[in-house]
């Protein structure tokens, strides 16, 4: 016999997946070489004391876990998609071609008479300097001095956070590598400064909550954005920096964002 | 086990399609059915509670994410299992310097069998199976543990049979001397 055949046979064996005839055939073979014989039954055995290790319950709050997750990532999605189930729904089955031709003249219509009397006759780009969020958004950091940073490096994640500041501008540079879910907490002082935008540069989707005093970043995988502050009458304060996991903290710090810059 | 899954997988795939239509219930019965087979995988693969809990989280979000990608023409239980191995190996890639450490942490065979008692013998085959090769407790776990057939293991892992089946037998090997060594296998 092969040592292939042979470990093929041993494997089945263990694993109770012999024919009679190839249970019969390696018997015959452990019979006439003792070793391979003792190979085969410390295998064996080596089976039998995994069979100890029985199953494990999960949590119990583990499913309302992942339902809770489920609902704050696809919340958006899902609820479009609820929307446009049930406008189709309503249509499906419905839609004869005179009723469709009428439909479609009244909604042509009303696009018509929208464009003319609602647009704004001047549609122009005006003064961008008001918008926030991602799609105003796109600092060159060459025009800003470098306040902070900190790294860390766990088994859960790791990452980089720098700071910068330049005229009334603060910005802090979040770059976080993990496996699993991480939420980056960016708390900040609302008398000092406000929230101004986001712009994702790399990685996965994820989410910003926006609070009074505080941007939360959640993300799983690789990850590079840029969260931007608007500092009120030149005040600026510190940024409080936390990273959790599963609603345990990973990891704190504090960042200056101006002044001495202590930035490598 | 395995057989077990076989018979939902019509249902699964009929779940799969109400999700998609944006019935959020149904992935709610998805997940009845595969959260304890997923967390036990990732449990035996990194041997923490807290971890466990956290990848088995972040596999059924990818999963559901990702929801409108499966194909039907496989099974949802192995189109899950994947990402829930490659989830897993990820992480224990990335944690693989505190494992190597581990490792060396364990006696090497100077304490009796006598000396442990059998909560100890369970903590110290979590071990022996903790401080295997990933690619090694992989095959292990998904055979031992899943009651997974050398075709799933193939299909999941993305290697032929015969490999399964050659890194299987090497992996049981490496455990049985482990096990001898540790003086937890007479």
């Amino acid at each position: 016999m092969t040592q292939q055949k042979l470990v093929e046979l041993i494997n089945k064996e263990i694993d109770g997946t012999n024919s009679r005839a190839e249970s019969a055939k390696l018997k015959s073979h452990l019979s006439r070489h003792p070793g391979a014989r003792q190979a085969y039954e410390e295998l064996q055995k080596t089976a039998l004391i995994l069979q100890r290790l029985g199953e494990v319950d999960p949590p119990p709050h583990l499913r309302q876990h992942i339902l809770n997750s489920l609902e704050k990532t696809q919340k958006g999605v899902t609820r479009e998609w609820d929307v446009l189930g049930k406008v189709l729904e309503a249509l499906r089955g419905r839609l004869v071609p005179r009723y469709a031709l009428v439909f479609a003249s009244g909604l042509f219509v009303g696009i018509l008479l929208f464009v003319i009397f609602a647009l704004p006759r001047d549609l122009g780009v005006g003064d961008t300097s008001g918008l926030t969020g991602t799609m105003a958004l796109v600092p060159e950091l060459s025009v800003f001095q470098p306040a902070d940073s900190v790294a860390f490096r766990l088994p859960e994640a790791s990452g980089m956070i720098k700071t910068y500041y330049g005229g009334e501008l603060v910005i802090a540079e979040v770059r976080i590598e993990s496996v699993t879910p991480v939420k980056t907490e960016i708390g900040f002082h609302p008398e000092a400064m406000t929230f101004s935008g986001f712009k994702r540069l790399q990685g996965v989707e994820g989410s910003l909550d926006i609070g009074q005093n505080a941007v939360a970043l959640t993300q799983s995988g690789s990850g590079r954005g840029f969260v931007t502050f608007l500092s009120r009458g030149g005040s600026q304060g510190p940024l409080e920096i936390r990273v959790s996991s599963g609603g345990r903290t990973l990891y704190q710090s504090v960042l200056r964002t101006r002044g001495s810059s202590s930035v490598e | 086990m395995a057989g077990r899954l076989y018979i939902g997988e019509q249902e699964d795939k009929e779940l799969v399609r109400r999700c998609l239509q944006g019935e959020k219930e149904a992935f709610g019965a998805l997940l009845d059915r595969y959260e304890k087979p997923i967390y036990n995988l990732v449990f035996r693969m990194v041997n923490d509670q807290d971890d466990a809990e956290d990848l088995t989280q972040a596999i059924f979000v990818k999963a559901y994410e990702k929801l409108d990608t499966f194909d039907e023409r496989f099974k949802f239980f192995s189109w899950l299992y994947k990402i829930a191995v490659n989830t897993s190996l990820n992480f224990v890639s990335h944690r693989r310097h505190q494992e190597r450490l581990r490792d060396e942490l364990v006696p090497n065979g100077v304490q009796l069998e006598e000396e442990f008692d059998e909560s100890e013998r369970y903590r110290k085959l979590e071990d022996a199976i903790l401080a295997l090769r990933v690619d090694h407790r992989i095959v292990i776990v998904l055979r031992h543990f899943q009651n997974l057939s050398y075709d799933e293991m193939s299909k999941i892992l993305d290697i032929p049979t015969k490999t399964v089946k050659s890194r299987l037998f090497t992996a049981r090997q490496i455990l049985k001397n482990k096990l001898l060594k540790w003086g937890l296998q007479g």
